[in-house]
This record gives structure tokens, sequence and C-alpha cells, in this order.
């Protein structure tokens, strides 16, 4: 009992509003799934570049995007990913504390999203993990590993970073409207 | 009529987290649910209202003014004959079918579960409906000046003995709060009130304050349940709309 509050004890705080760091590659194109307003999938959405707002329970952490004014649920109560899911845009996630860090795990997607914006395309059998870790007030470090023997020759891992963004707050935002 | 519904009964994916119990809920002897036990309360002695909760049946979607009679909507003449005009035409132009979101109230309405999470500063609702969110803050802010009229508004919560009481303004006016399509203009001022009678059941009492459209506010009351066990899936309307080129109208 007394490790699991010393473990609870660790979990950082990561909620706010992040601003994700600018990055060239915004697509254009056509056959972006984007395009038809369906939800960018994990990672991609982690790519922004509209804010993001972390809000924070003991059982779980939710994710609310301002693209699509969409959310995620990352369970943190124990549960396992679920066996044989349902292909979803957003996958499933569930979450863990690893000292300061916290470790998304998402499975379950379908293969229509792309991992990022130049159209790099996966299967179903996508496994994304993600670390996030609030390296200071303002900074956090999102470290991105996208794992699927189907559809890569090997995992490929690399970090985004978001800025805490003070004082502002998501707006809403419909993709439909937004595209007039 | 029934082509408009189609795109609230979307069946959705199959439950991933289906039986998963729910944390703390009463049970009866033989296991179940205990949906008349009191309502839980929260360190502070507030009714905590967070759960996963989903409408009754279809009712207030097709008809938020269900329980009035007709004459006791005080429509403004415009707003009369707007409604007439929607029902004549098979509610062809109600923003749901192009997969738009649903507005405040009738998101309330929508029959597919919400959940309601409580953290510092904000009530959360998350739709499975659309899979979207909104955010009803207690921690005293007001609206900020350049707030951008939407379809959720601003919302801003407080505590009124058991009630929960939300106020919203900054409406965007496109707004039809039931797929009958009784109008809500941009001068709109919504308030809820969600009472949880007890672990199974919510009231919420939804006052219609818009000088524009109705000559004086109105009330309405809707009943939604609590589903135990189980969590929401994710449902993306543009994934696969086929009812838009379905909704002719007259």
């Amino acid at each position: 009992m007394l490790a699991l509050f010393a473990a609870a004890a660790r979990a950082q705080d990561l909620s706010g509003v992040w601003l994700p760091e600018a990055r060239p590659g915004v697509s254009h194109s056509n056959d972006d799934p984007d395009a038809n307003c369906t939800l960018s999938g994990v990672p991609r959405i982690d790519l922004g570049p509209k804010p993001f707002k972390i809000l924070q329970s003991s059982d779980e952490v939710v994710i609310l995007y301002e693209a699509f004014t969409t959310f995620r649920q990352v369970f943190t109560d124990g549960r396992a990913l679920p066996r044989d899911p349902q292909p979803a845009w957003m996958g499933y996630s569930v979450g863990k504390w690893e000292g300061d860090t916290l470790v998304v795990e998402t499975i379950g997607f379908n293969d229509i999203t792309w991992l990022d914006n130049a159209g790099t395309r996966h299967s179903e059998s996508l496994h994304v993990t993600e670390r996030f870790h609030r390296r200071d007030l303002k900074h956090l470090d999102i470290q991105i590993t996208v794992d699927d023997p189907k559809a890569l020759q090997h995992p490929i891992t690399y970090t985004e970073h978001a800025d805490l963004a003070q004082g502002t707050e998501l707006h809403e935002f419909i993709c439909l409207e937004g595209r007039k | 009529m029934k082509s408009l519904l189609i795109l609230f009964a979307l069946a959705p994916l199959h439950a991933q987290w289906l039986n998963y119990p729910t944390k703390n809920a009463p049970r009866t002897k033989d296991g179940k649910v205990d949906m008349s036990a009191p309502a839980p309360r929260g360190k502070d002695g507030k009714v905590d209202i967070t759960g996963i909760w989903e409408p009754n049946g279809l009712k207030y979607l097709i008809n938020i003014a269900a329980d009035l009679k007709p004459d006791e909507v005080p429509f403004q003449p415009w707003a009369a004959a707007q409604y007439k005009e929607r029902r004549a035409n098979n509610g062809r132009d109600d923003p749901n079918n192009q997969c738009l979101p649903s507005g405040v109230p009738e998101k309330d309405a929508v029959t597919s579960p919400f959940k309601i999470m409580q953290f510092p500063g904000e009530m959360l609702i998350l739709y499975e409906s659309r899979t979207i969110y909104r955010q009803i803050f207690t921690d005293g802010r007001t609206m900020p000046k350049d707030f951008k009229p939407s379809w959720q508004g601003f919302s801003t919560g407080r505590w009124d003995g058991d009630d929960f009481v939300v106020e919203t303004t900054g409406l965007n006016g496109k707004i039809w709060m039931d797929t009958n399509g009784h109008p809500l203009s941009d001068a709109a001022h919504v308030t809820e009130r969600f009472r949880r009678r007890d672990y199974g059941h919510m009231d919420i009492q939804i006052t219609i304050d818009d000088p524009k459209a109705y000559t004086k506010p109105w009330t309405v009351t809707e009943n939604p349940h609590l589903l135990a066990d189980t969590e929401l899936l994710e449902s993306v309307c543009e994934e696969n709309n086929k009812d838009a080129r379905h909704i002719v109208g007259k």
C-alpha cells in the first residue's frame, strides 16, 4: 500500500493548455484523410498546430484538442488495453506513470489515418507509445514511438515539444466550418 | 422523420470496455447497479453528478417542448413561421444532417451517452455523439470579450444547493433545439439545472431565455439515466454520412 501511495505521489501534474511547436510540412493533399473532417488519429494529432489541453484525475487523463473539438481518454486506473478492438480513428489508450513520465499505449486504429503530414501510412496493427514528460513549468516533451510490423521495417521514435499557453483557452473549432 | 433520426442512431463501434465495472457503484444483492440508491456526494458535500448518462429515448430530441402544449411555446412571430417551415420541410436543413454539431441545449437530448467529469475549475462533458467535448467553467471566469459565438457557447457553472446550475451565452444563432426545428437565436441565454435525483437518475431543467425568438422565458425538464459498467465509444459523423442526400424536404 505504501508503494502505491509513493507511485501515485510521483504522478506529475501535466494539466494546462499546450501549444505544439510549429513544424513545417502541413499537408495540402487532396488525399489527406483530414480533408474529410474525420479525426487525425494518433500520433498525427500530437503535431498540432492547434493547441490541446490536458486534464487529469486519479483514474484517467483527458486530452482535449482544439482541432475537431475532439478528445481522448487515457485510462490510468489499471485496466488493460482491449483485446481485438474495433478499429477507431483515435484508438484506445491506457496510461501508467513511470516516475514522473506518463506512458500512454494506444492500439486499435483504423488504417485510414496518416502518421504525419507527409502521408506515411500504417496498418491496423499500429501500436503507439507516447511518453509525456513535463520538463519544467512551461515545457512538455512527448516522446513518440510508432511500431507497426506490417507497415514499418522497424519502430520509429521521435520527440515533439509543446509550450504552455498560459492565460488562454481552447476555442470551438468545427472542421466542416473551418474548411469553407 | 425517420431519416432525420438515423444520424443519432448510427451504430457506433462495439463496446471495447463494456462490462468494465463502475467504481464505487452501489449494487443490489444480485450484483446489479442499484439505480435508486441515494445520489453520491463528494468530499465537499455536494452531489456528485459525474458519470455516464444517456437520455431516455428520442422524445426531447424530436421535440424539446414535448411536455408542453403547442400554444405554451411563446414564439415570436418570425420564429413561429420558421418552426412551421422547418416542420413542413421534414427538417431538411437541420445542421445535424451535415454533421455540424448539436448545439446547447439540444446536446442534452441527443440519444447517445455523455460523460460528466469534474476537475478543479471546470466540469467537463464528453459526448459520444460526434466525439466532441464541452467545458463548463467553475472558477469564476466570465466570457472573454473576444469570444466568438459558437454551437456550444460559453458556459459557466455554480452550485445552488444540490443543483449544478449552468449558464450559457455566446451561442451562434444557427442552433436547432430539436429535430423539429425549434430555433434559438444568438441572443439566447440558456440555463441548465442538473439535479441528480438518486444514483441512477438525473433531471435537467432547461430554461430558454431568448427574447429575439421567444416572447418570454420557458422551461422544460429532461430526464437522462445513468449508464454504469460501460464506457464511451468513438462516433465520427463525417466517416459515413449518407443521410444528407436522402433528406429532400418538400
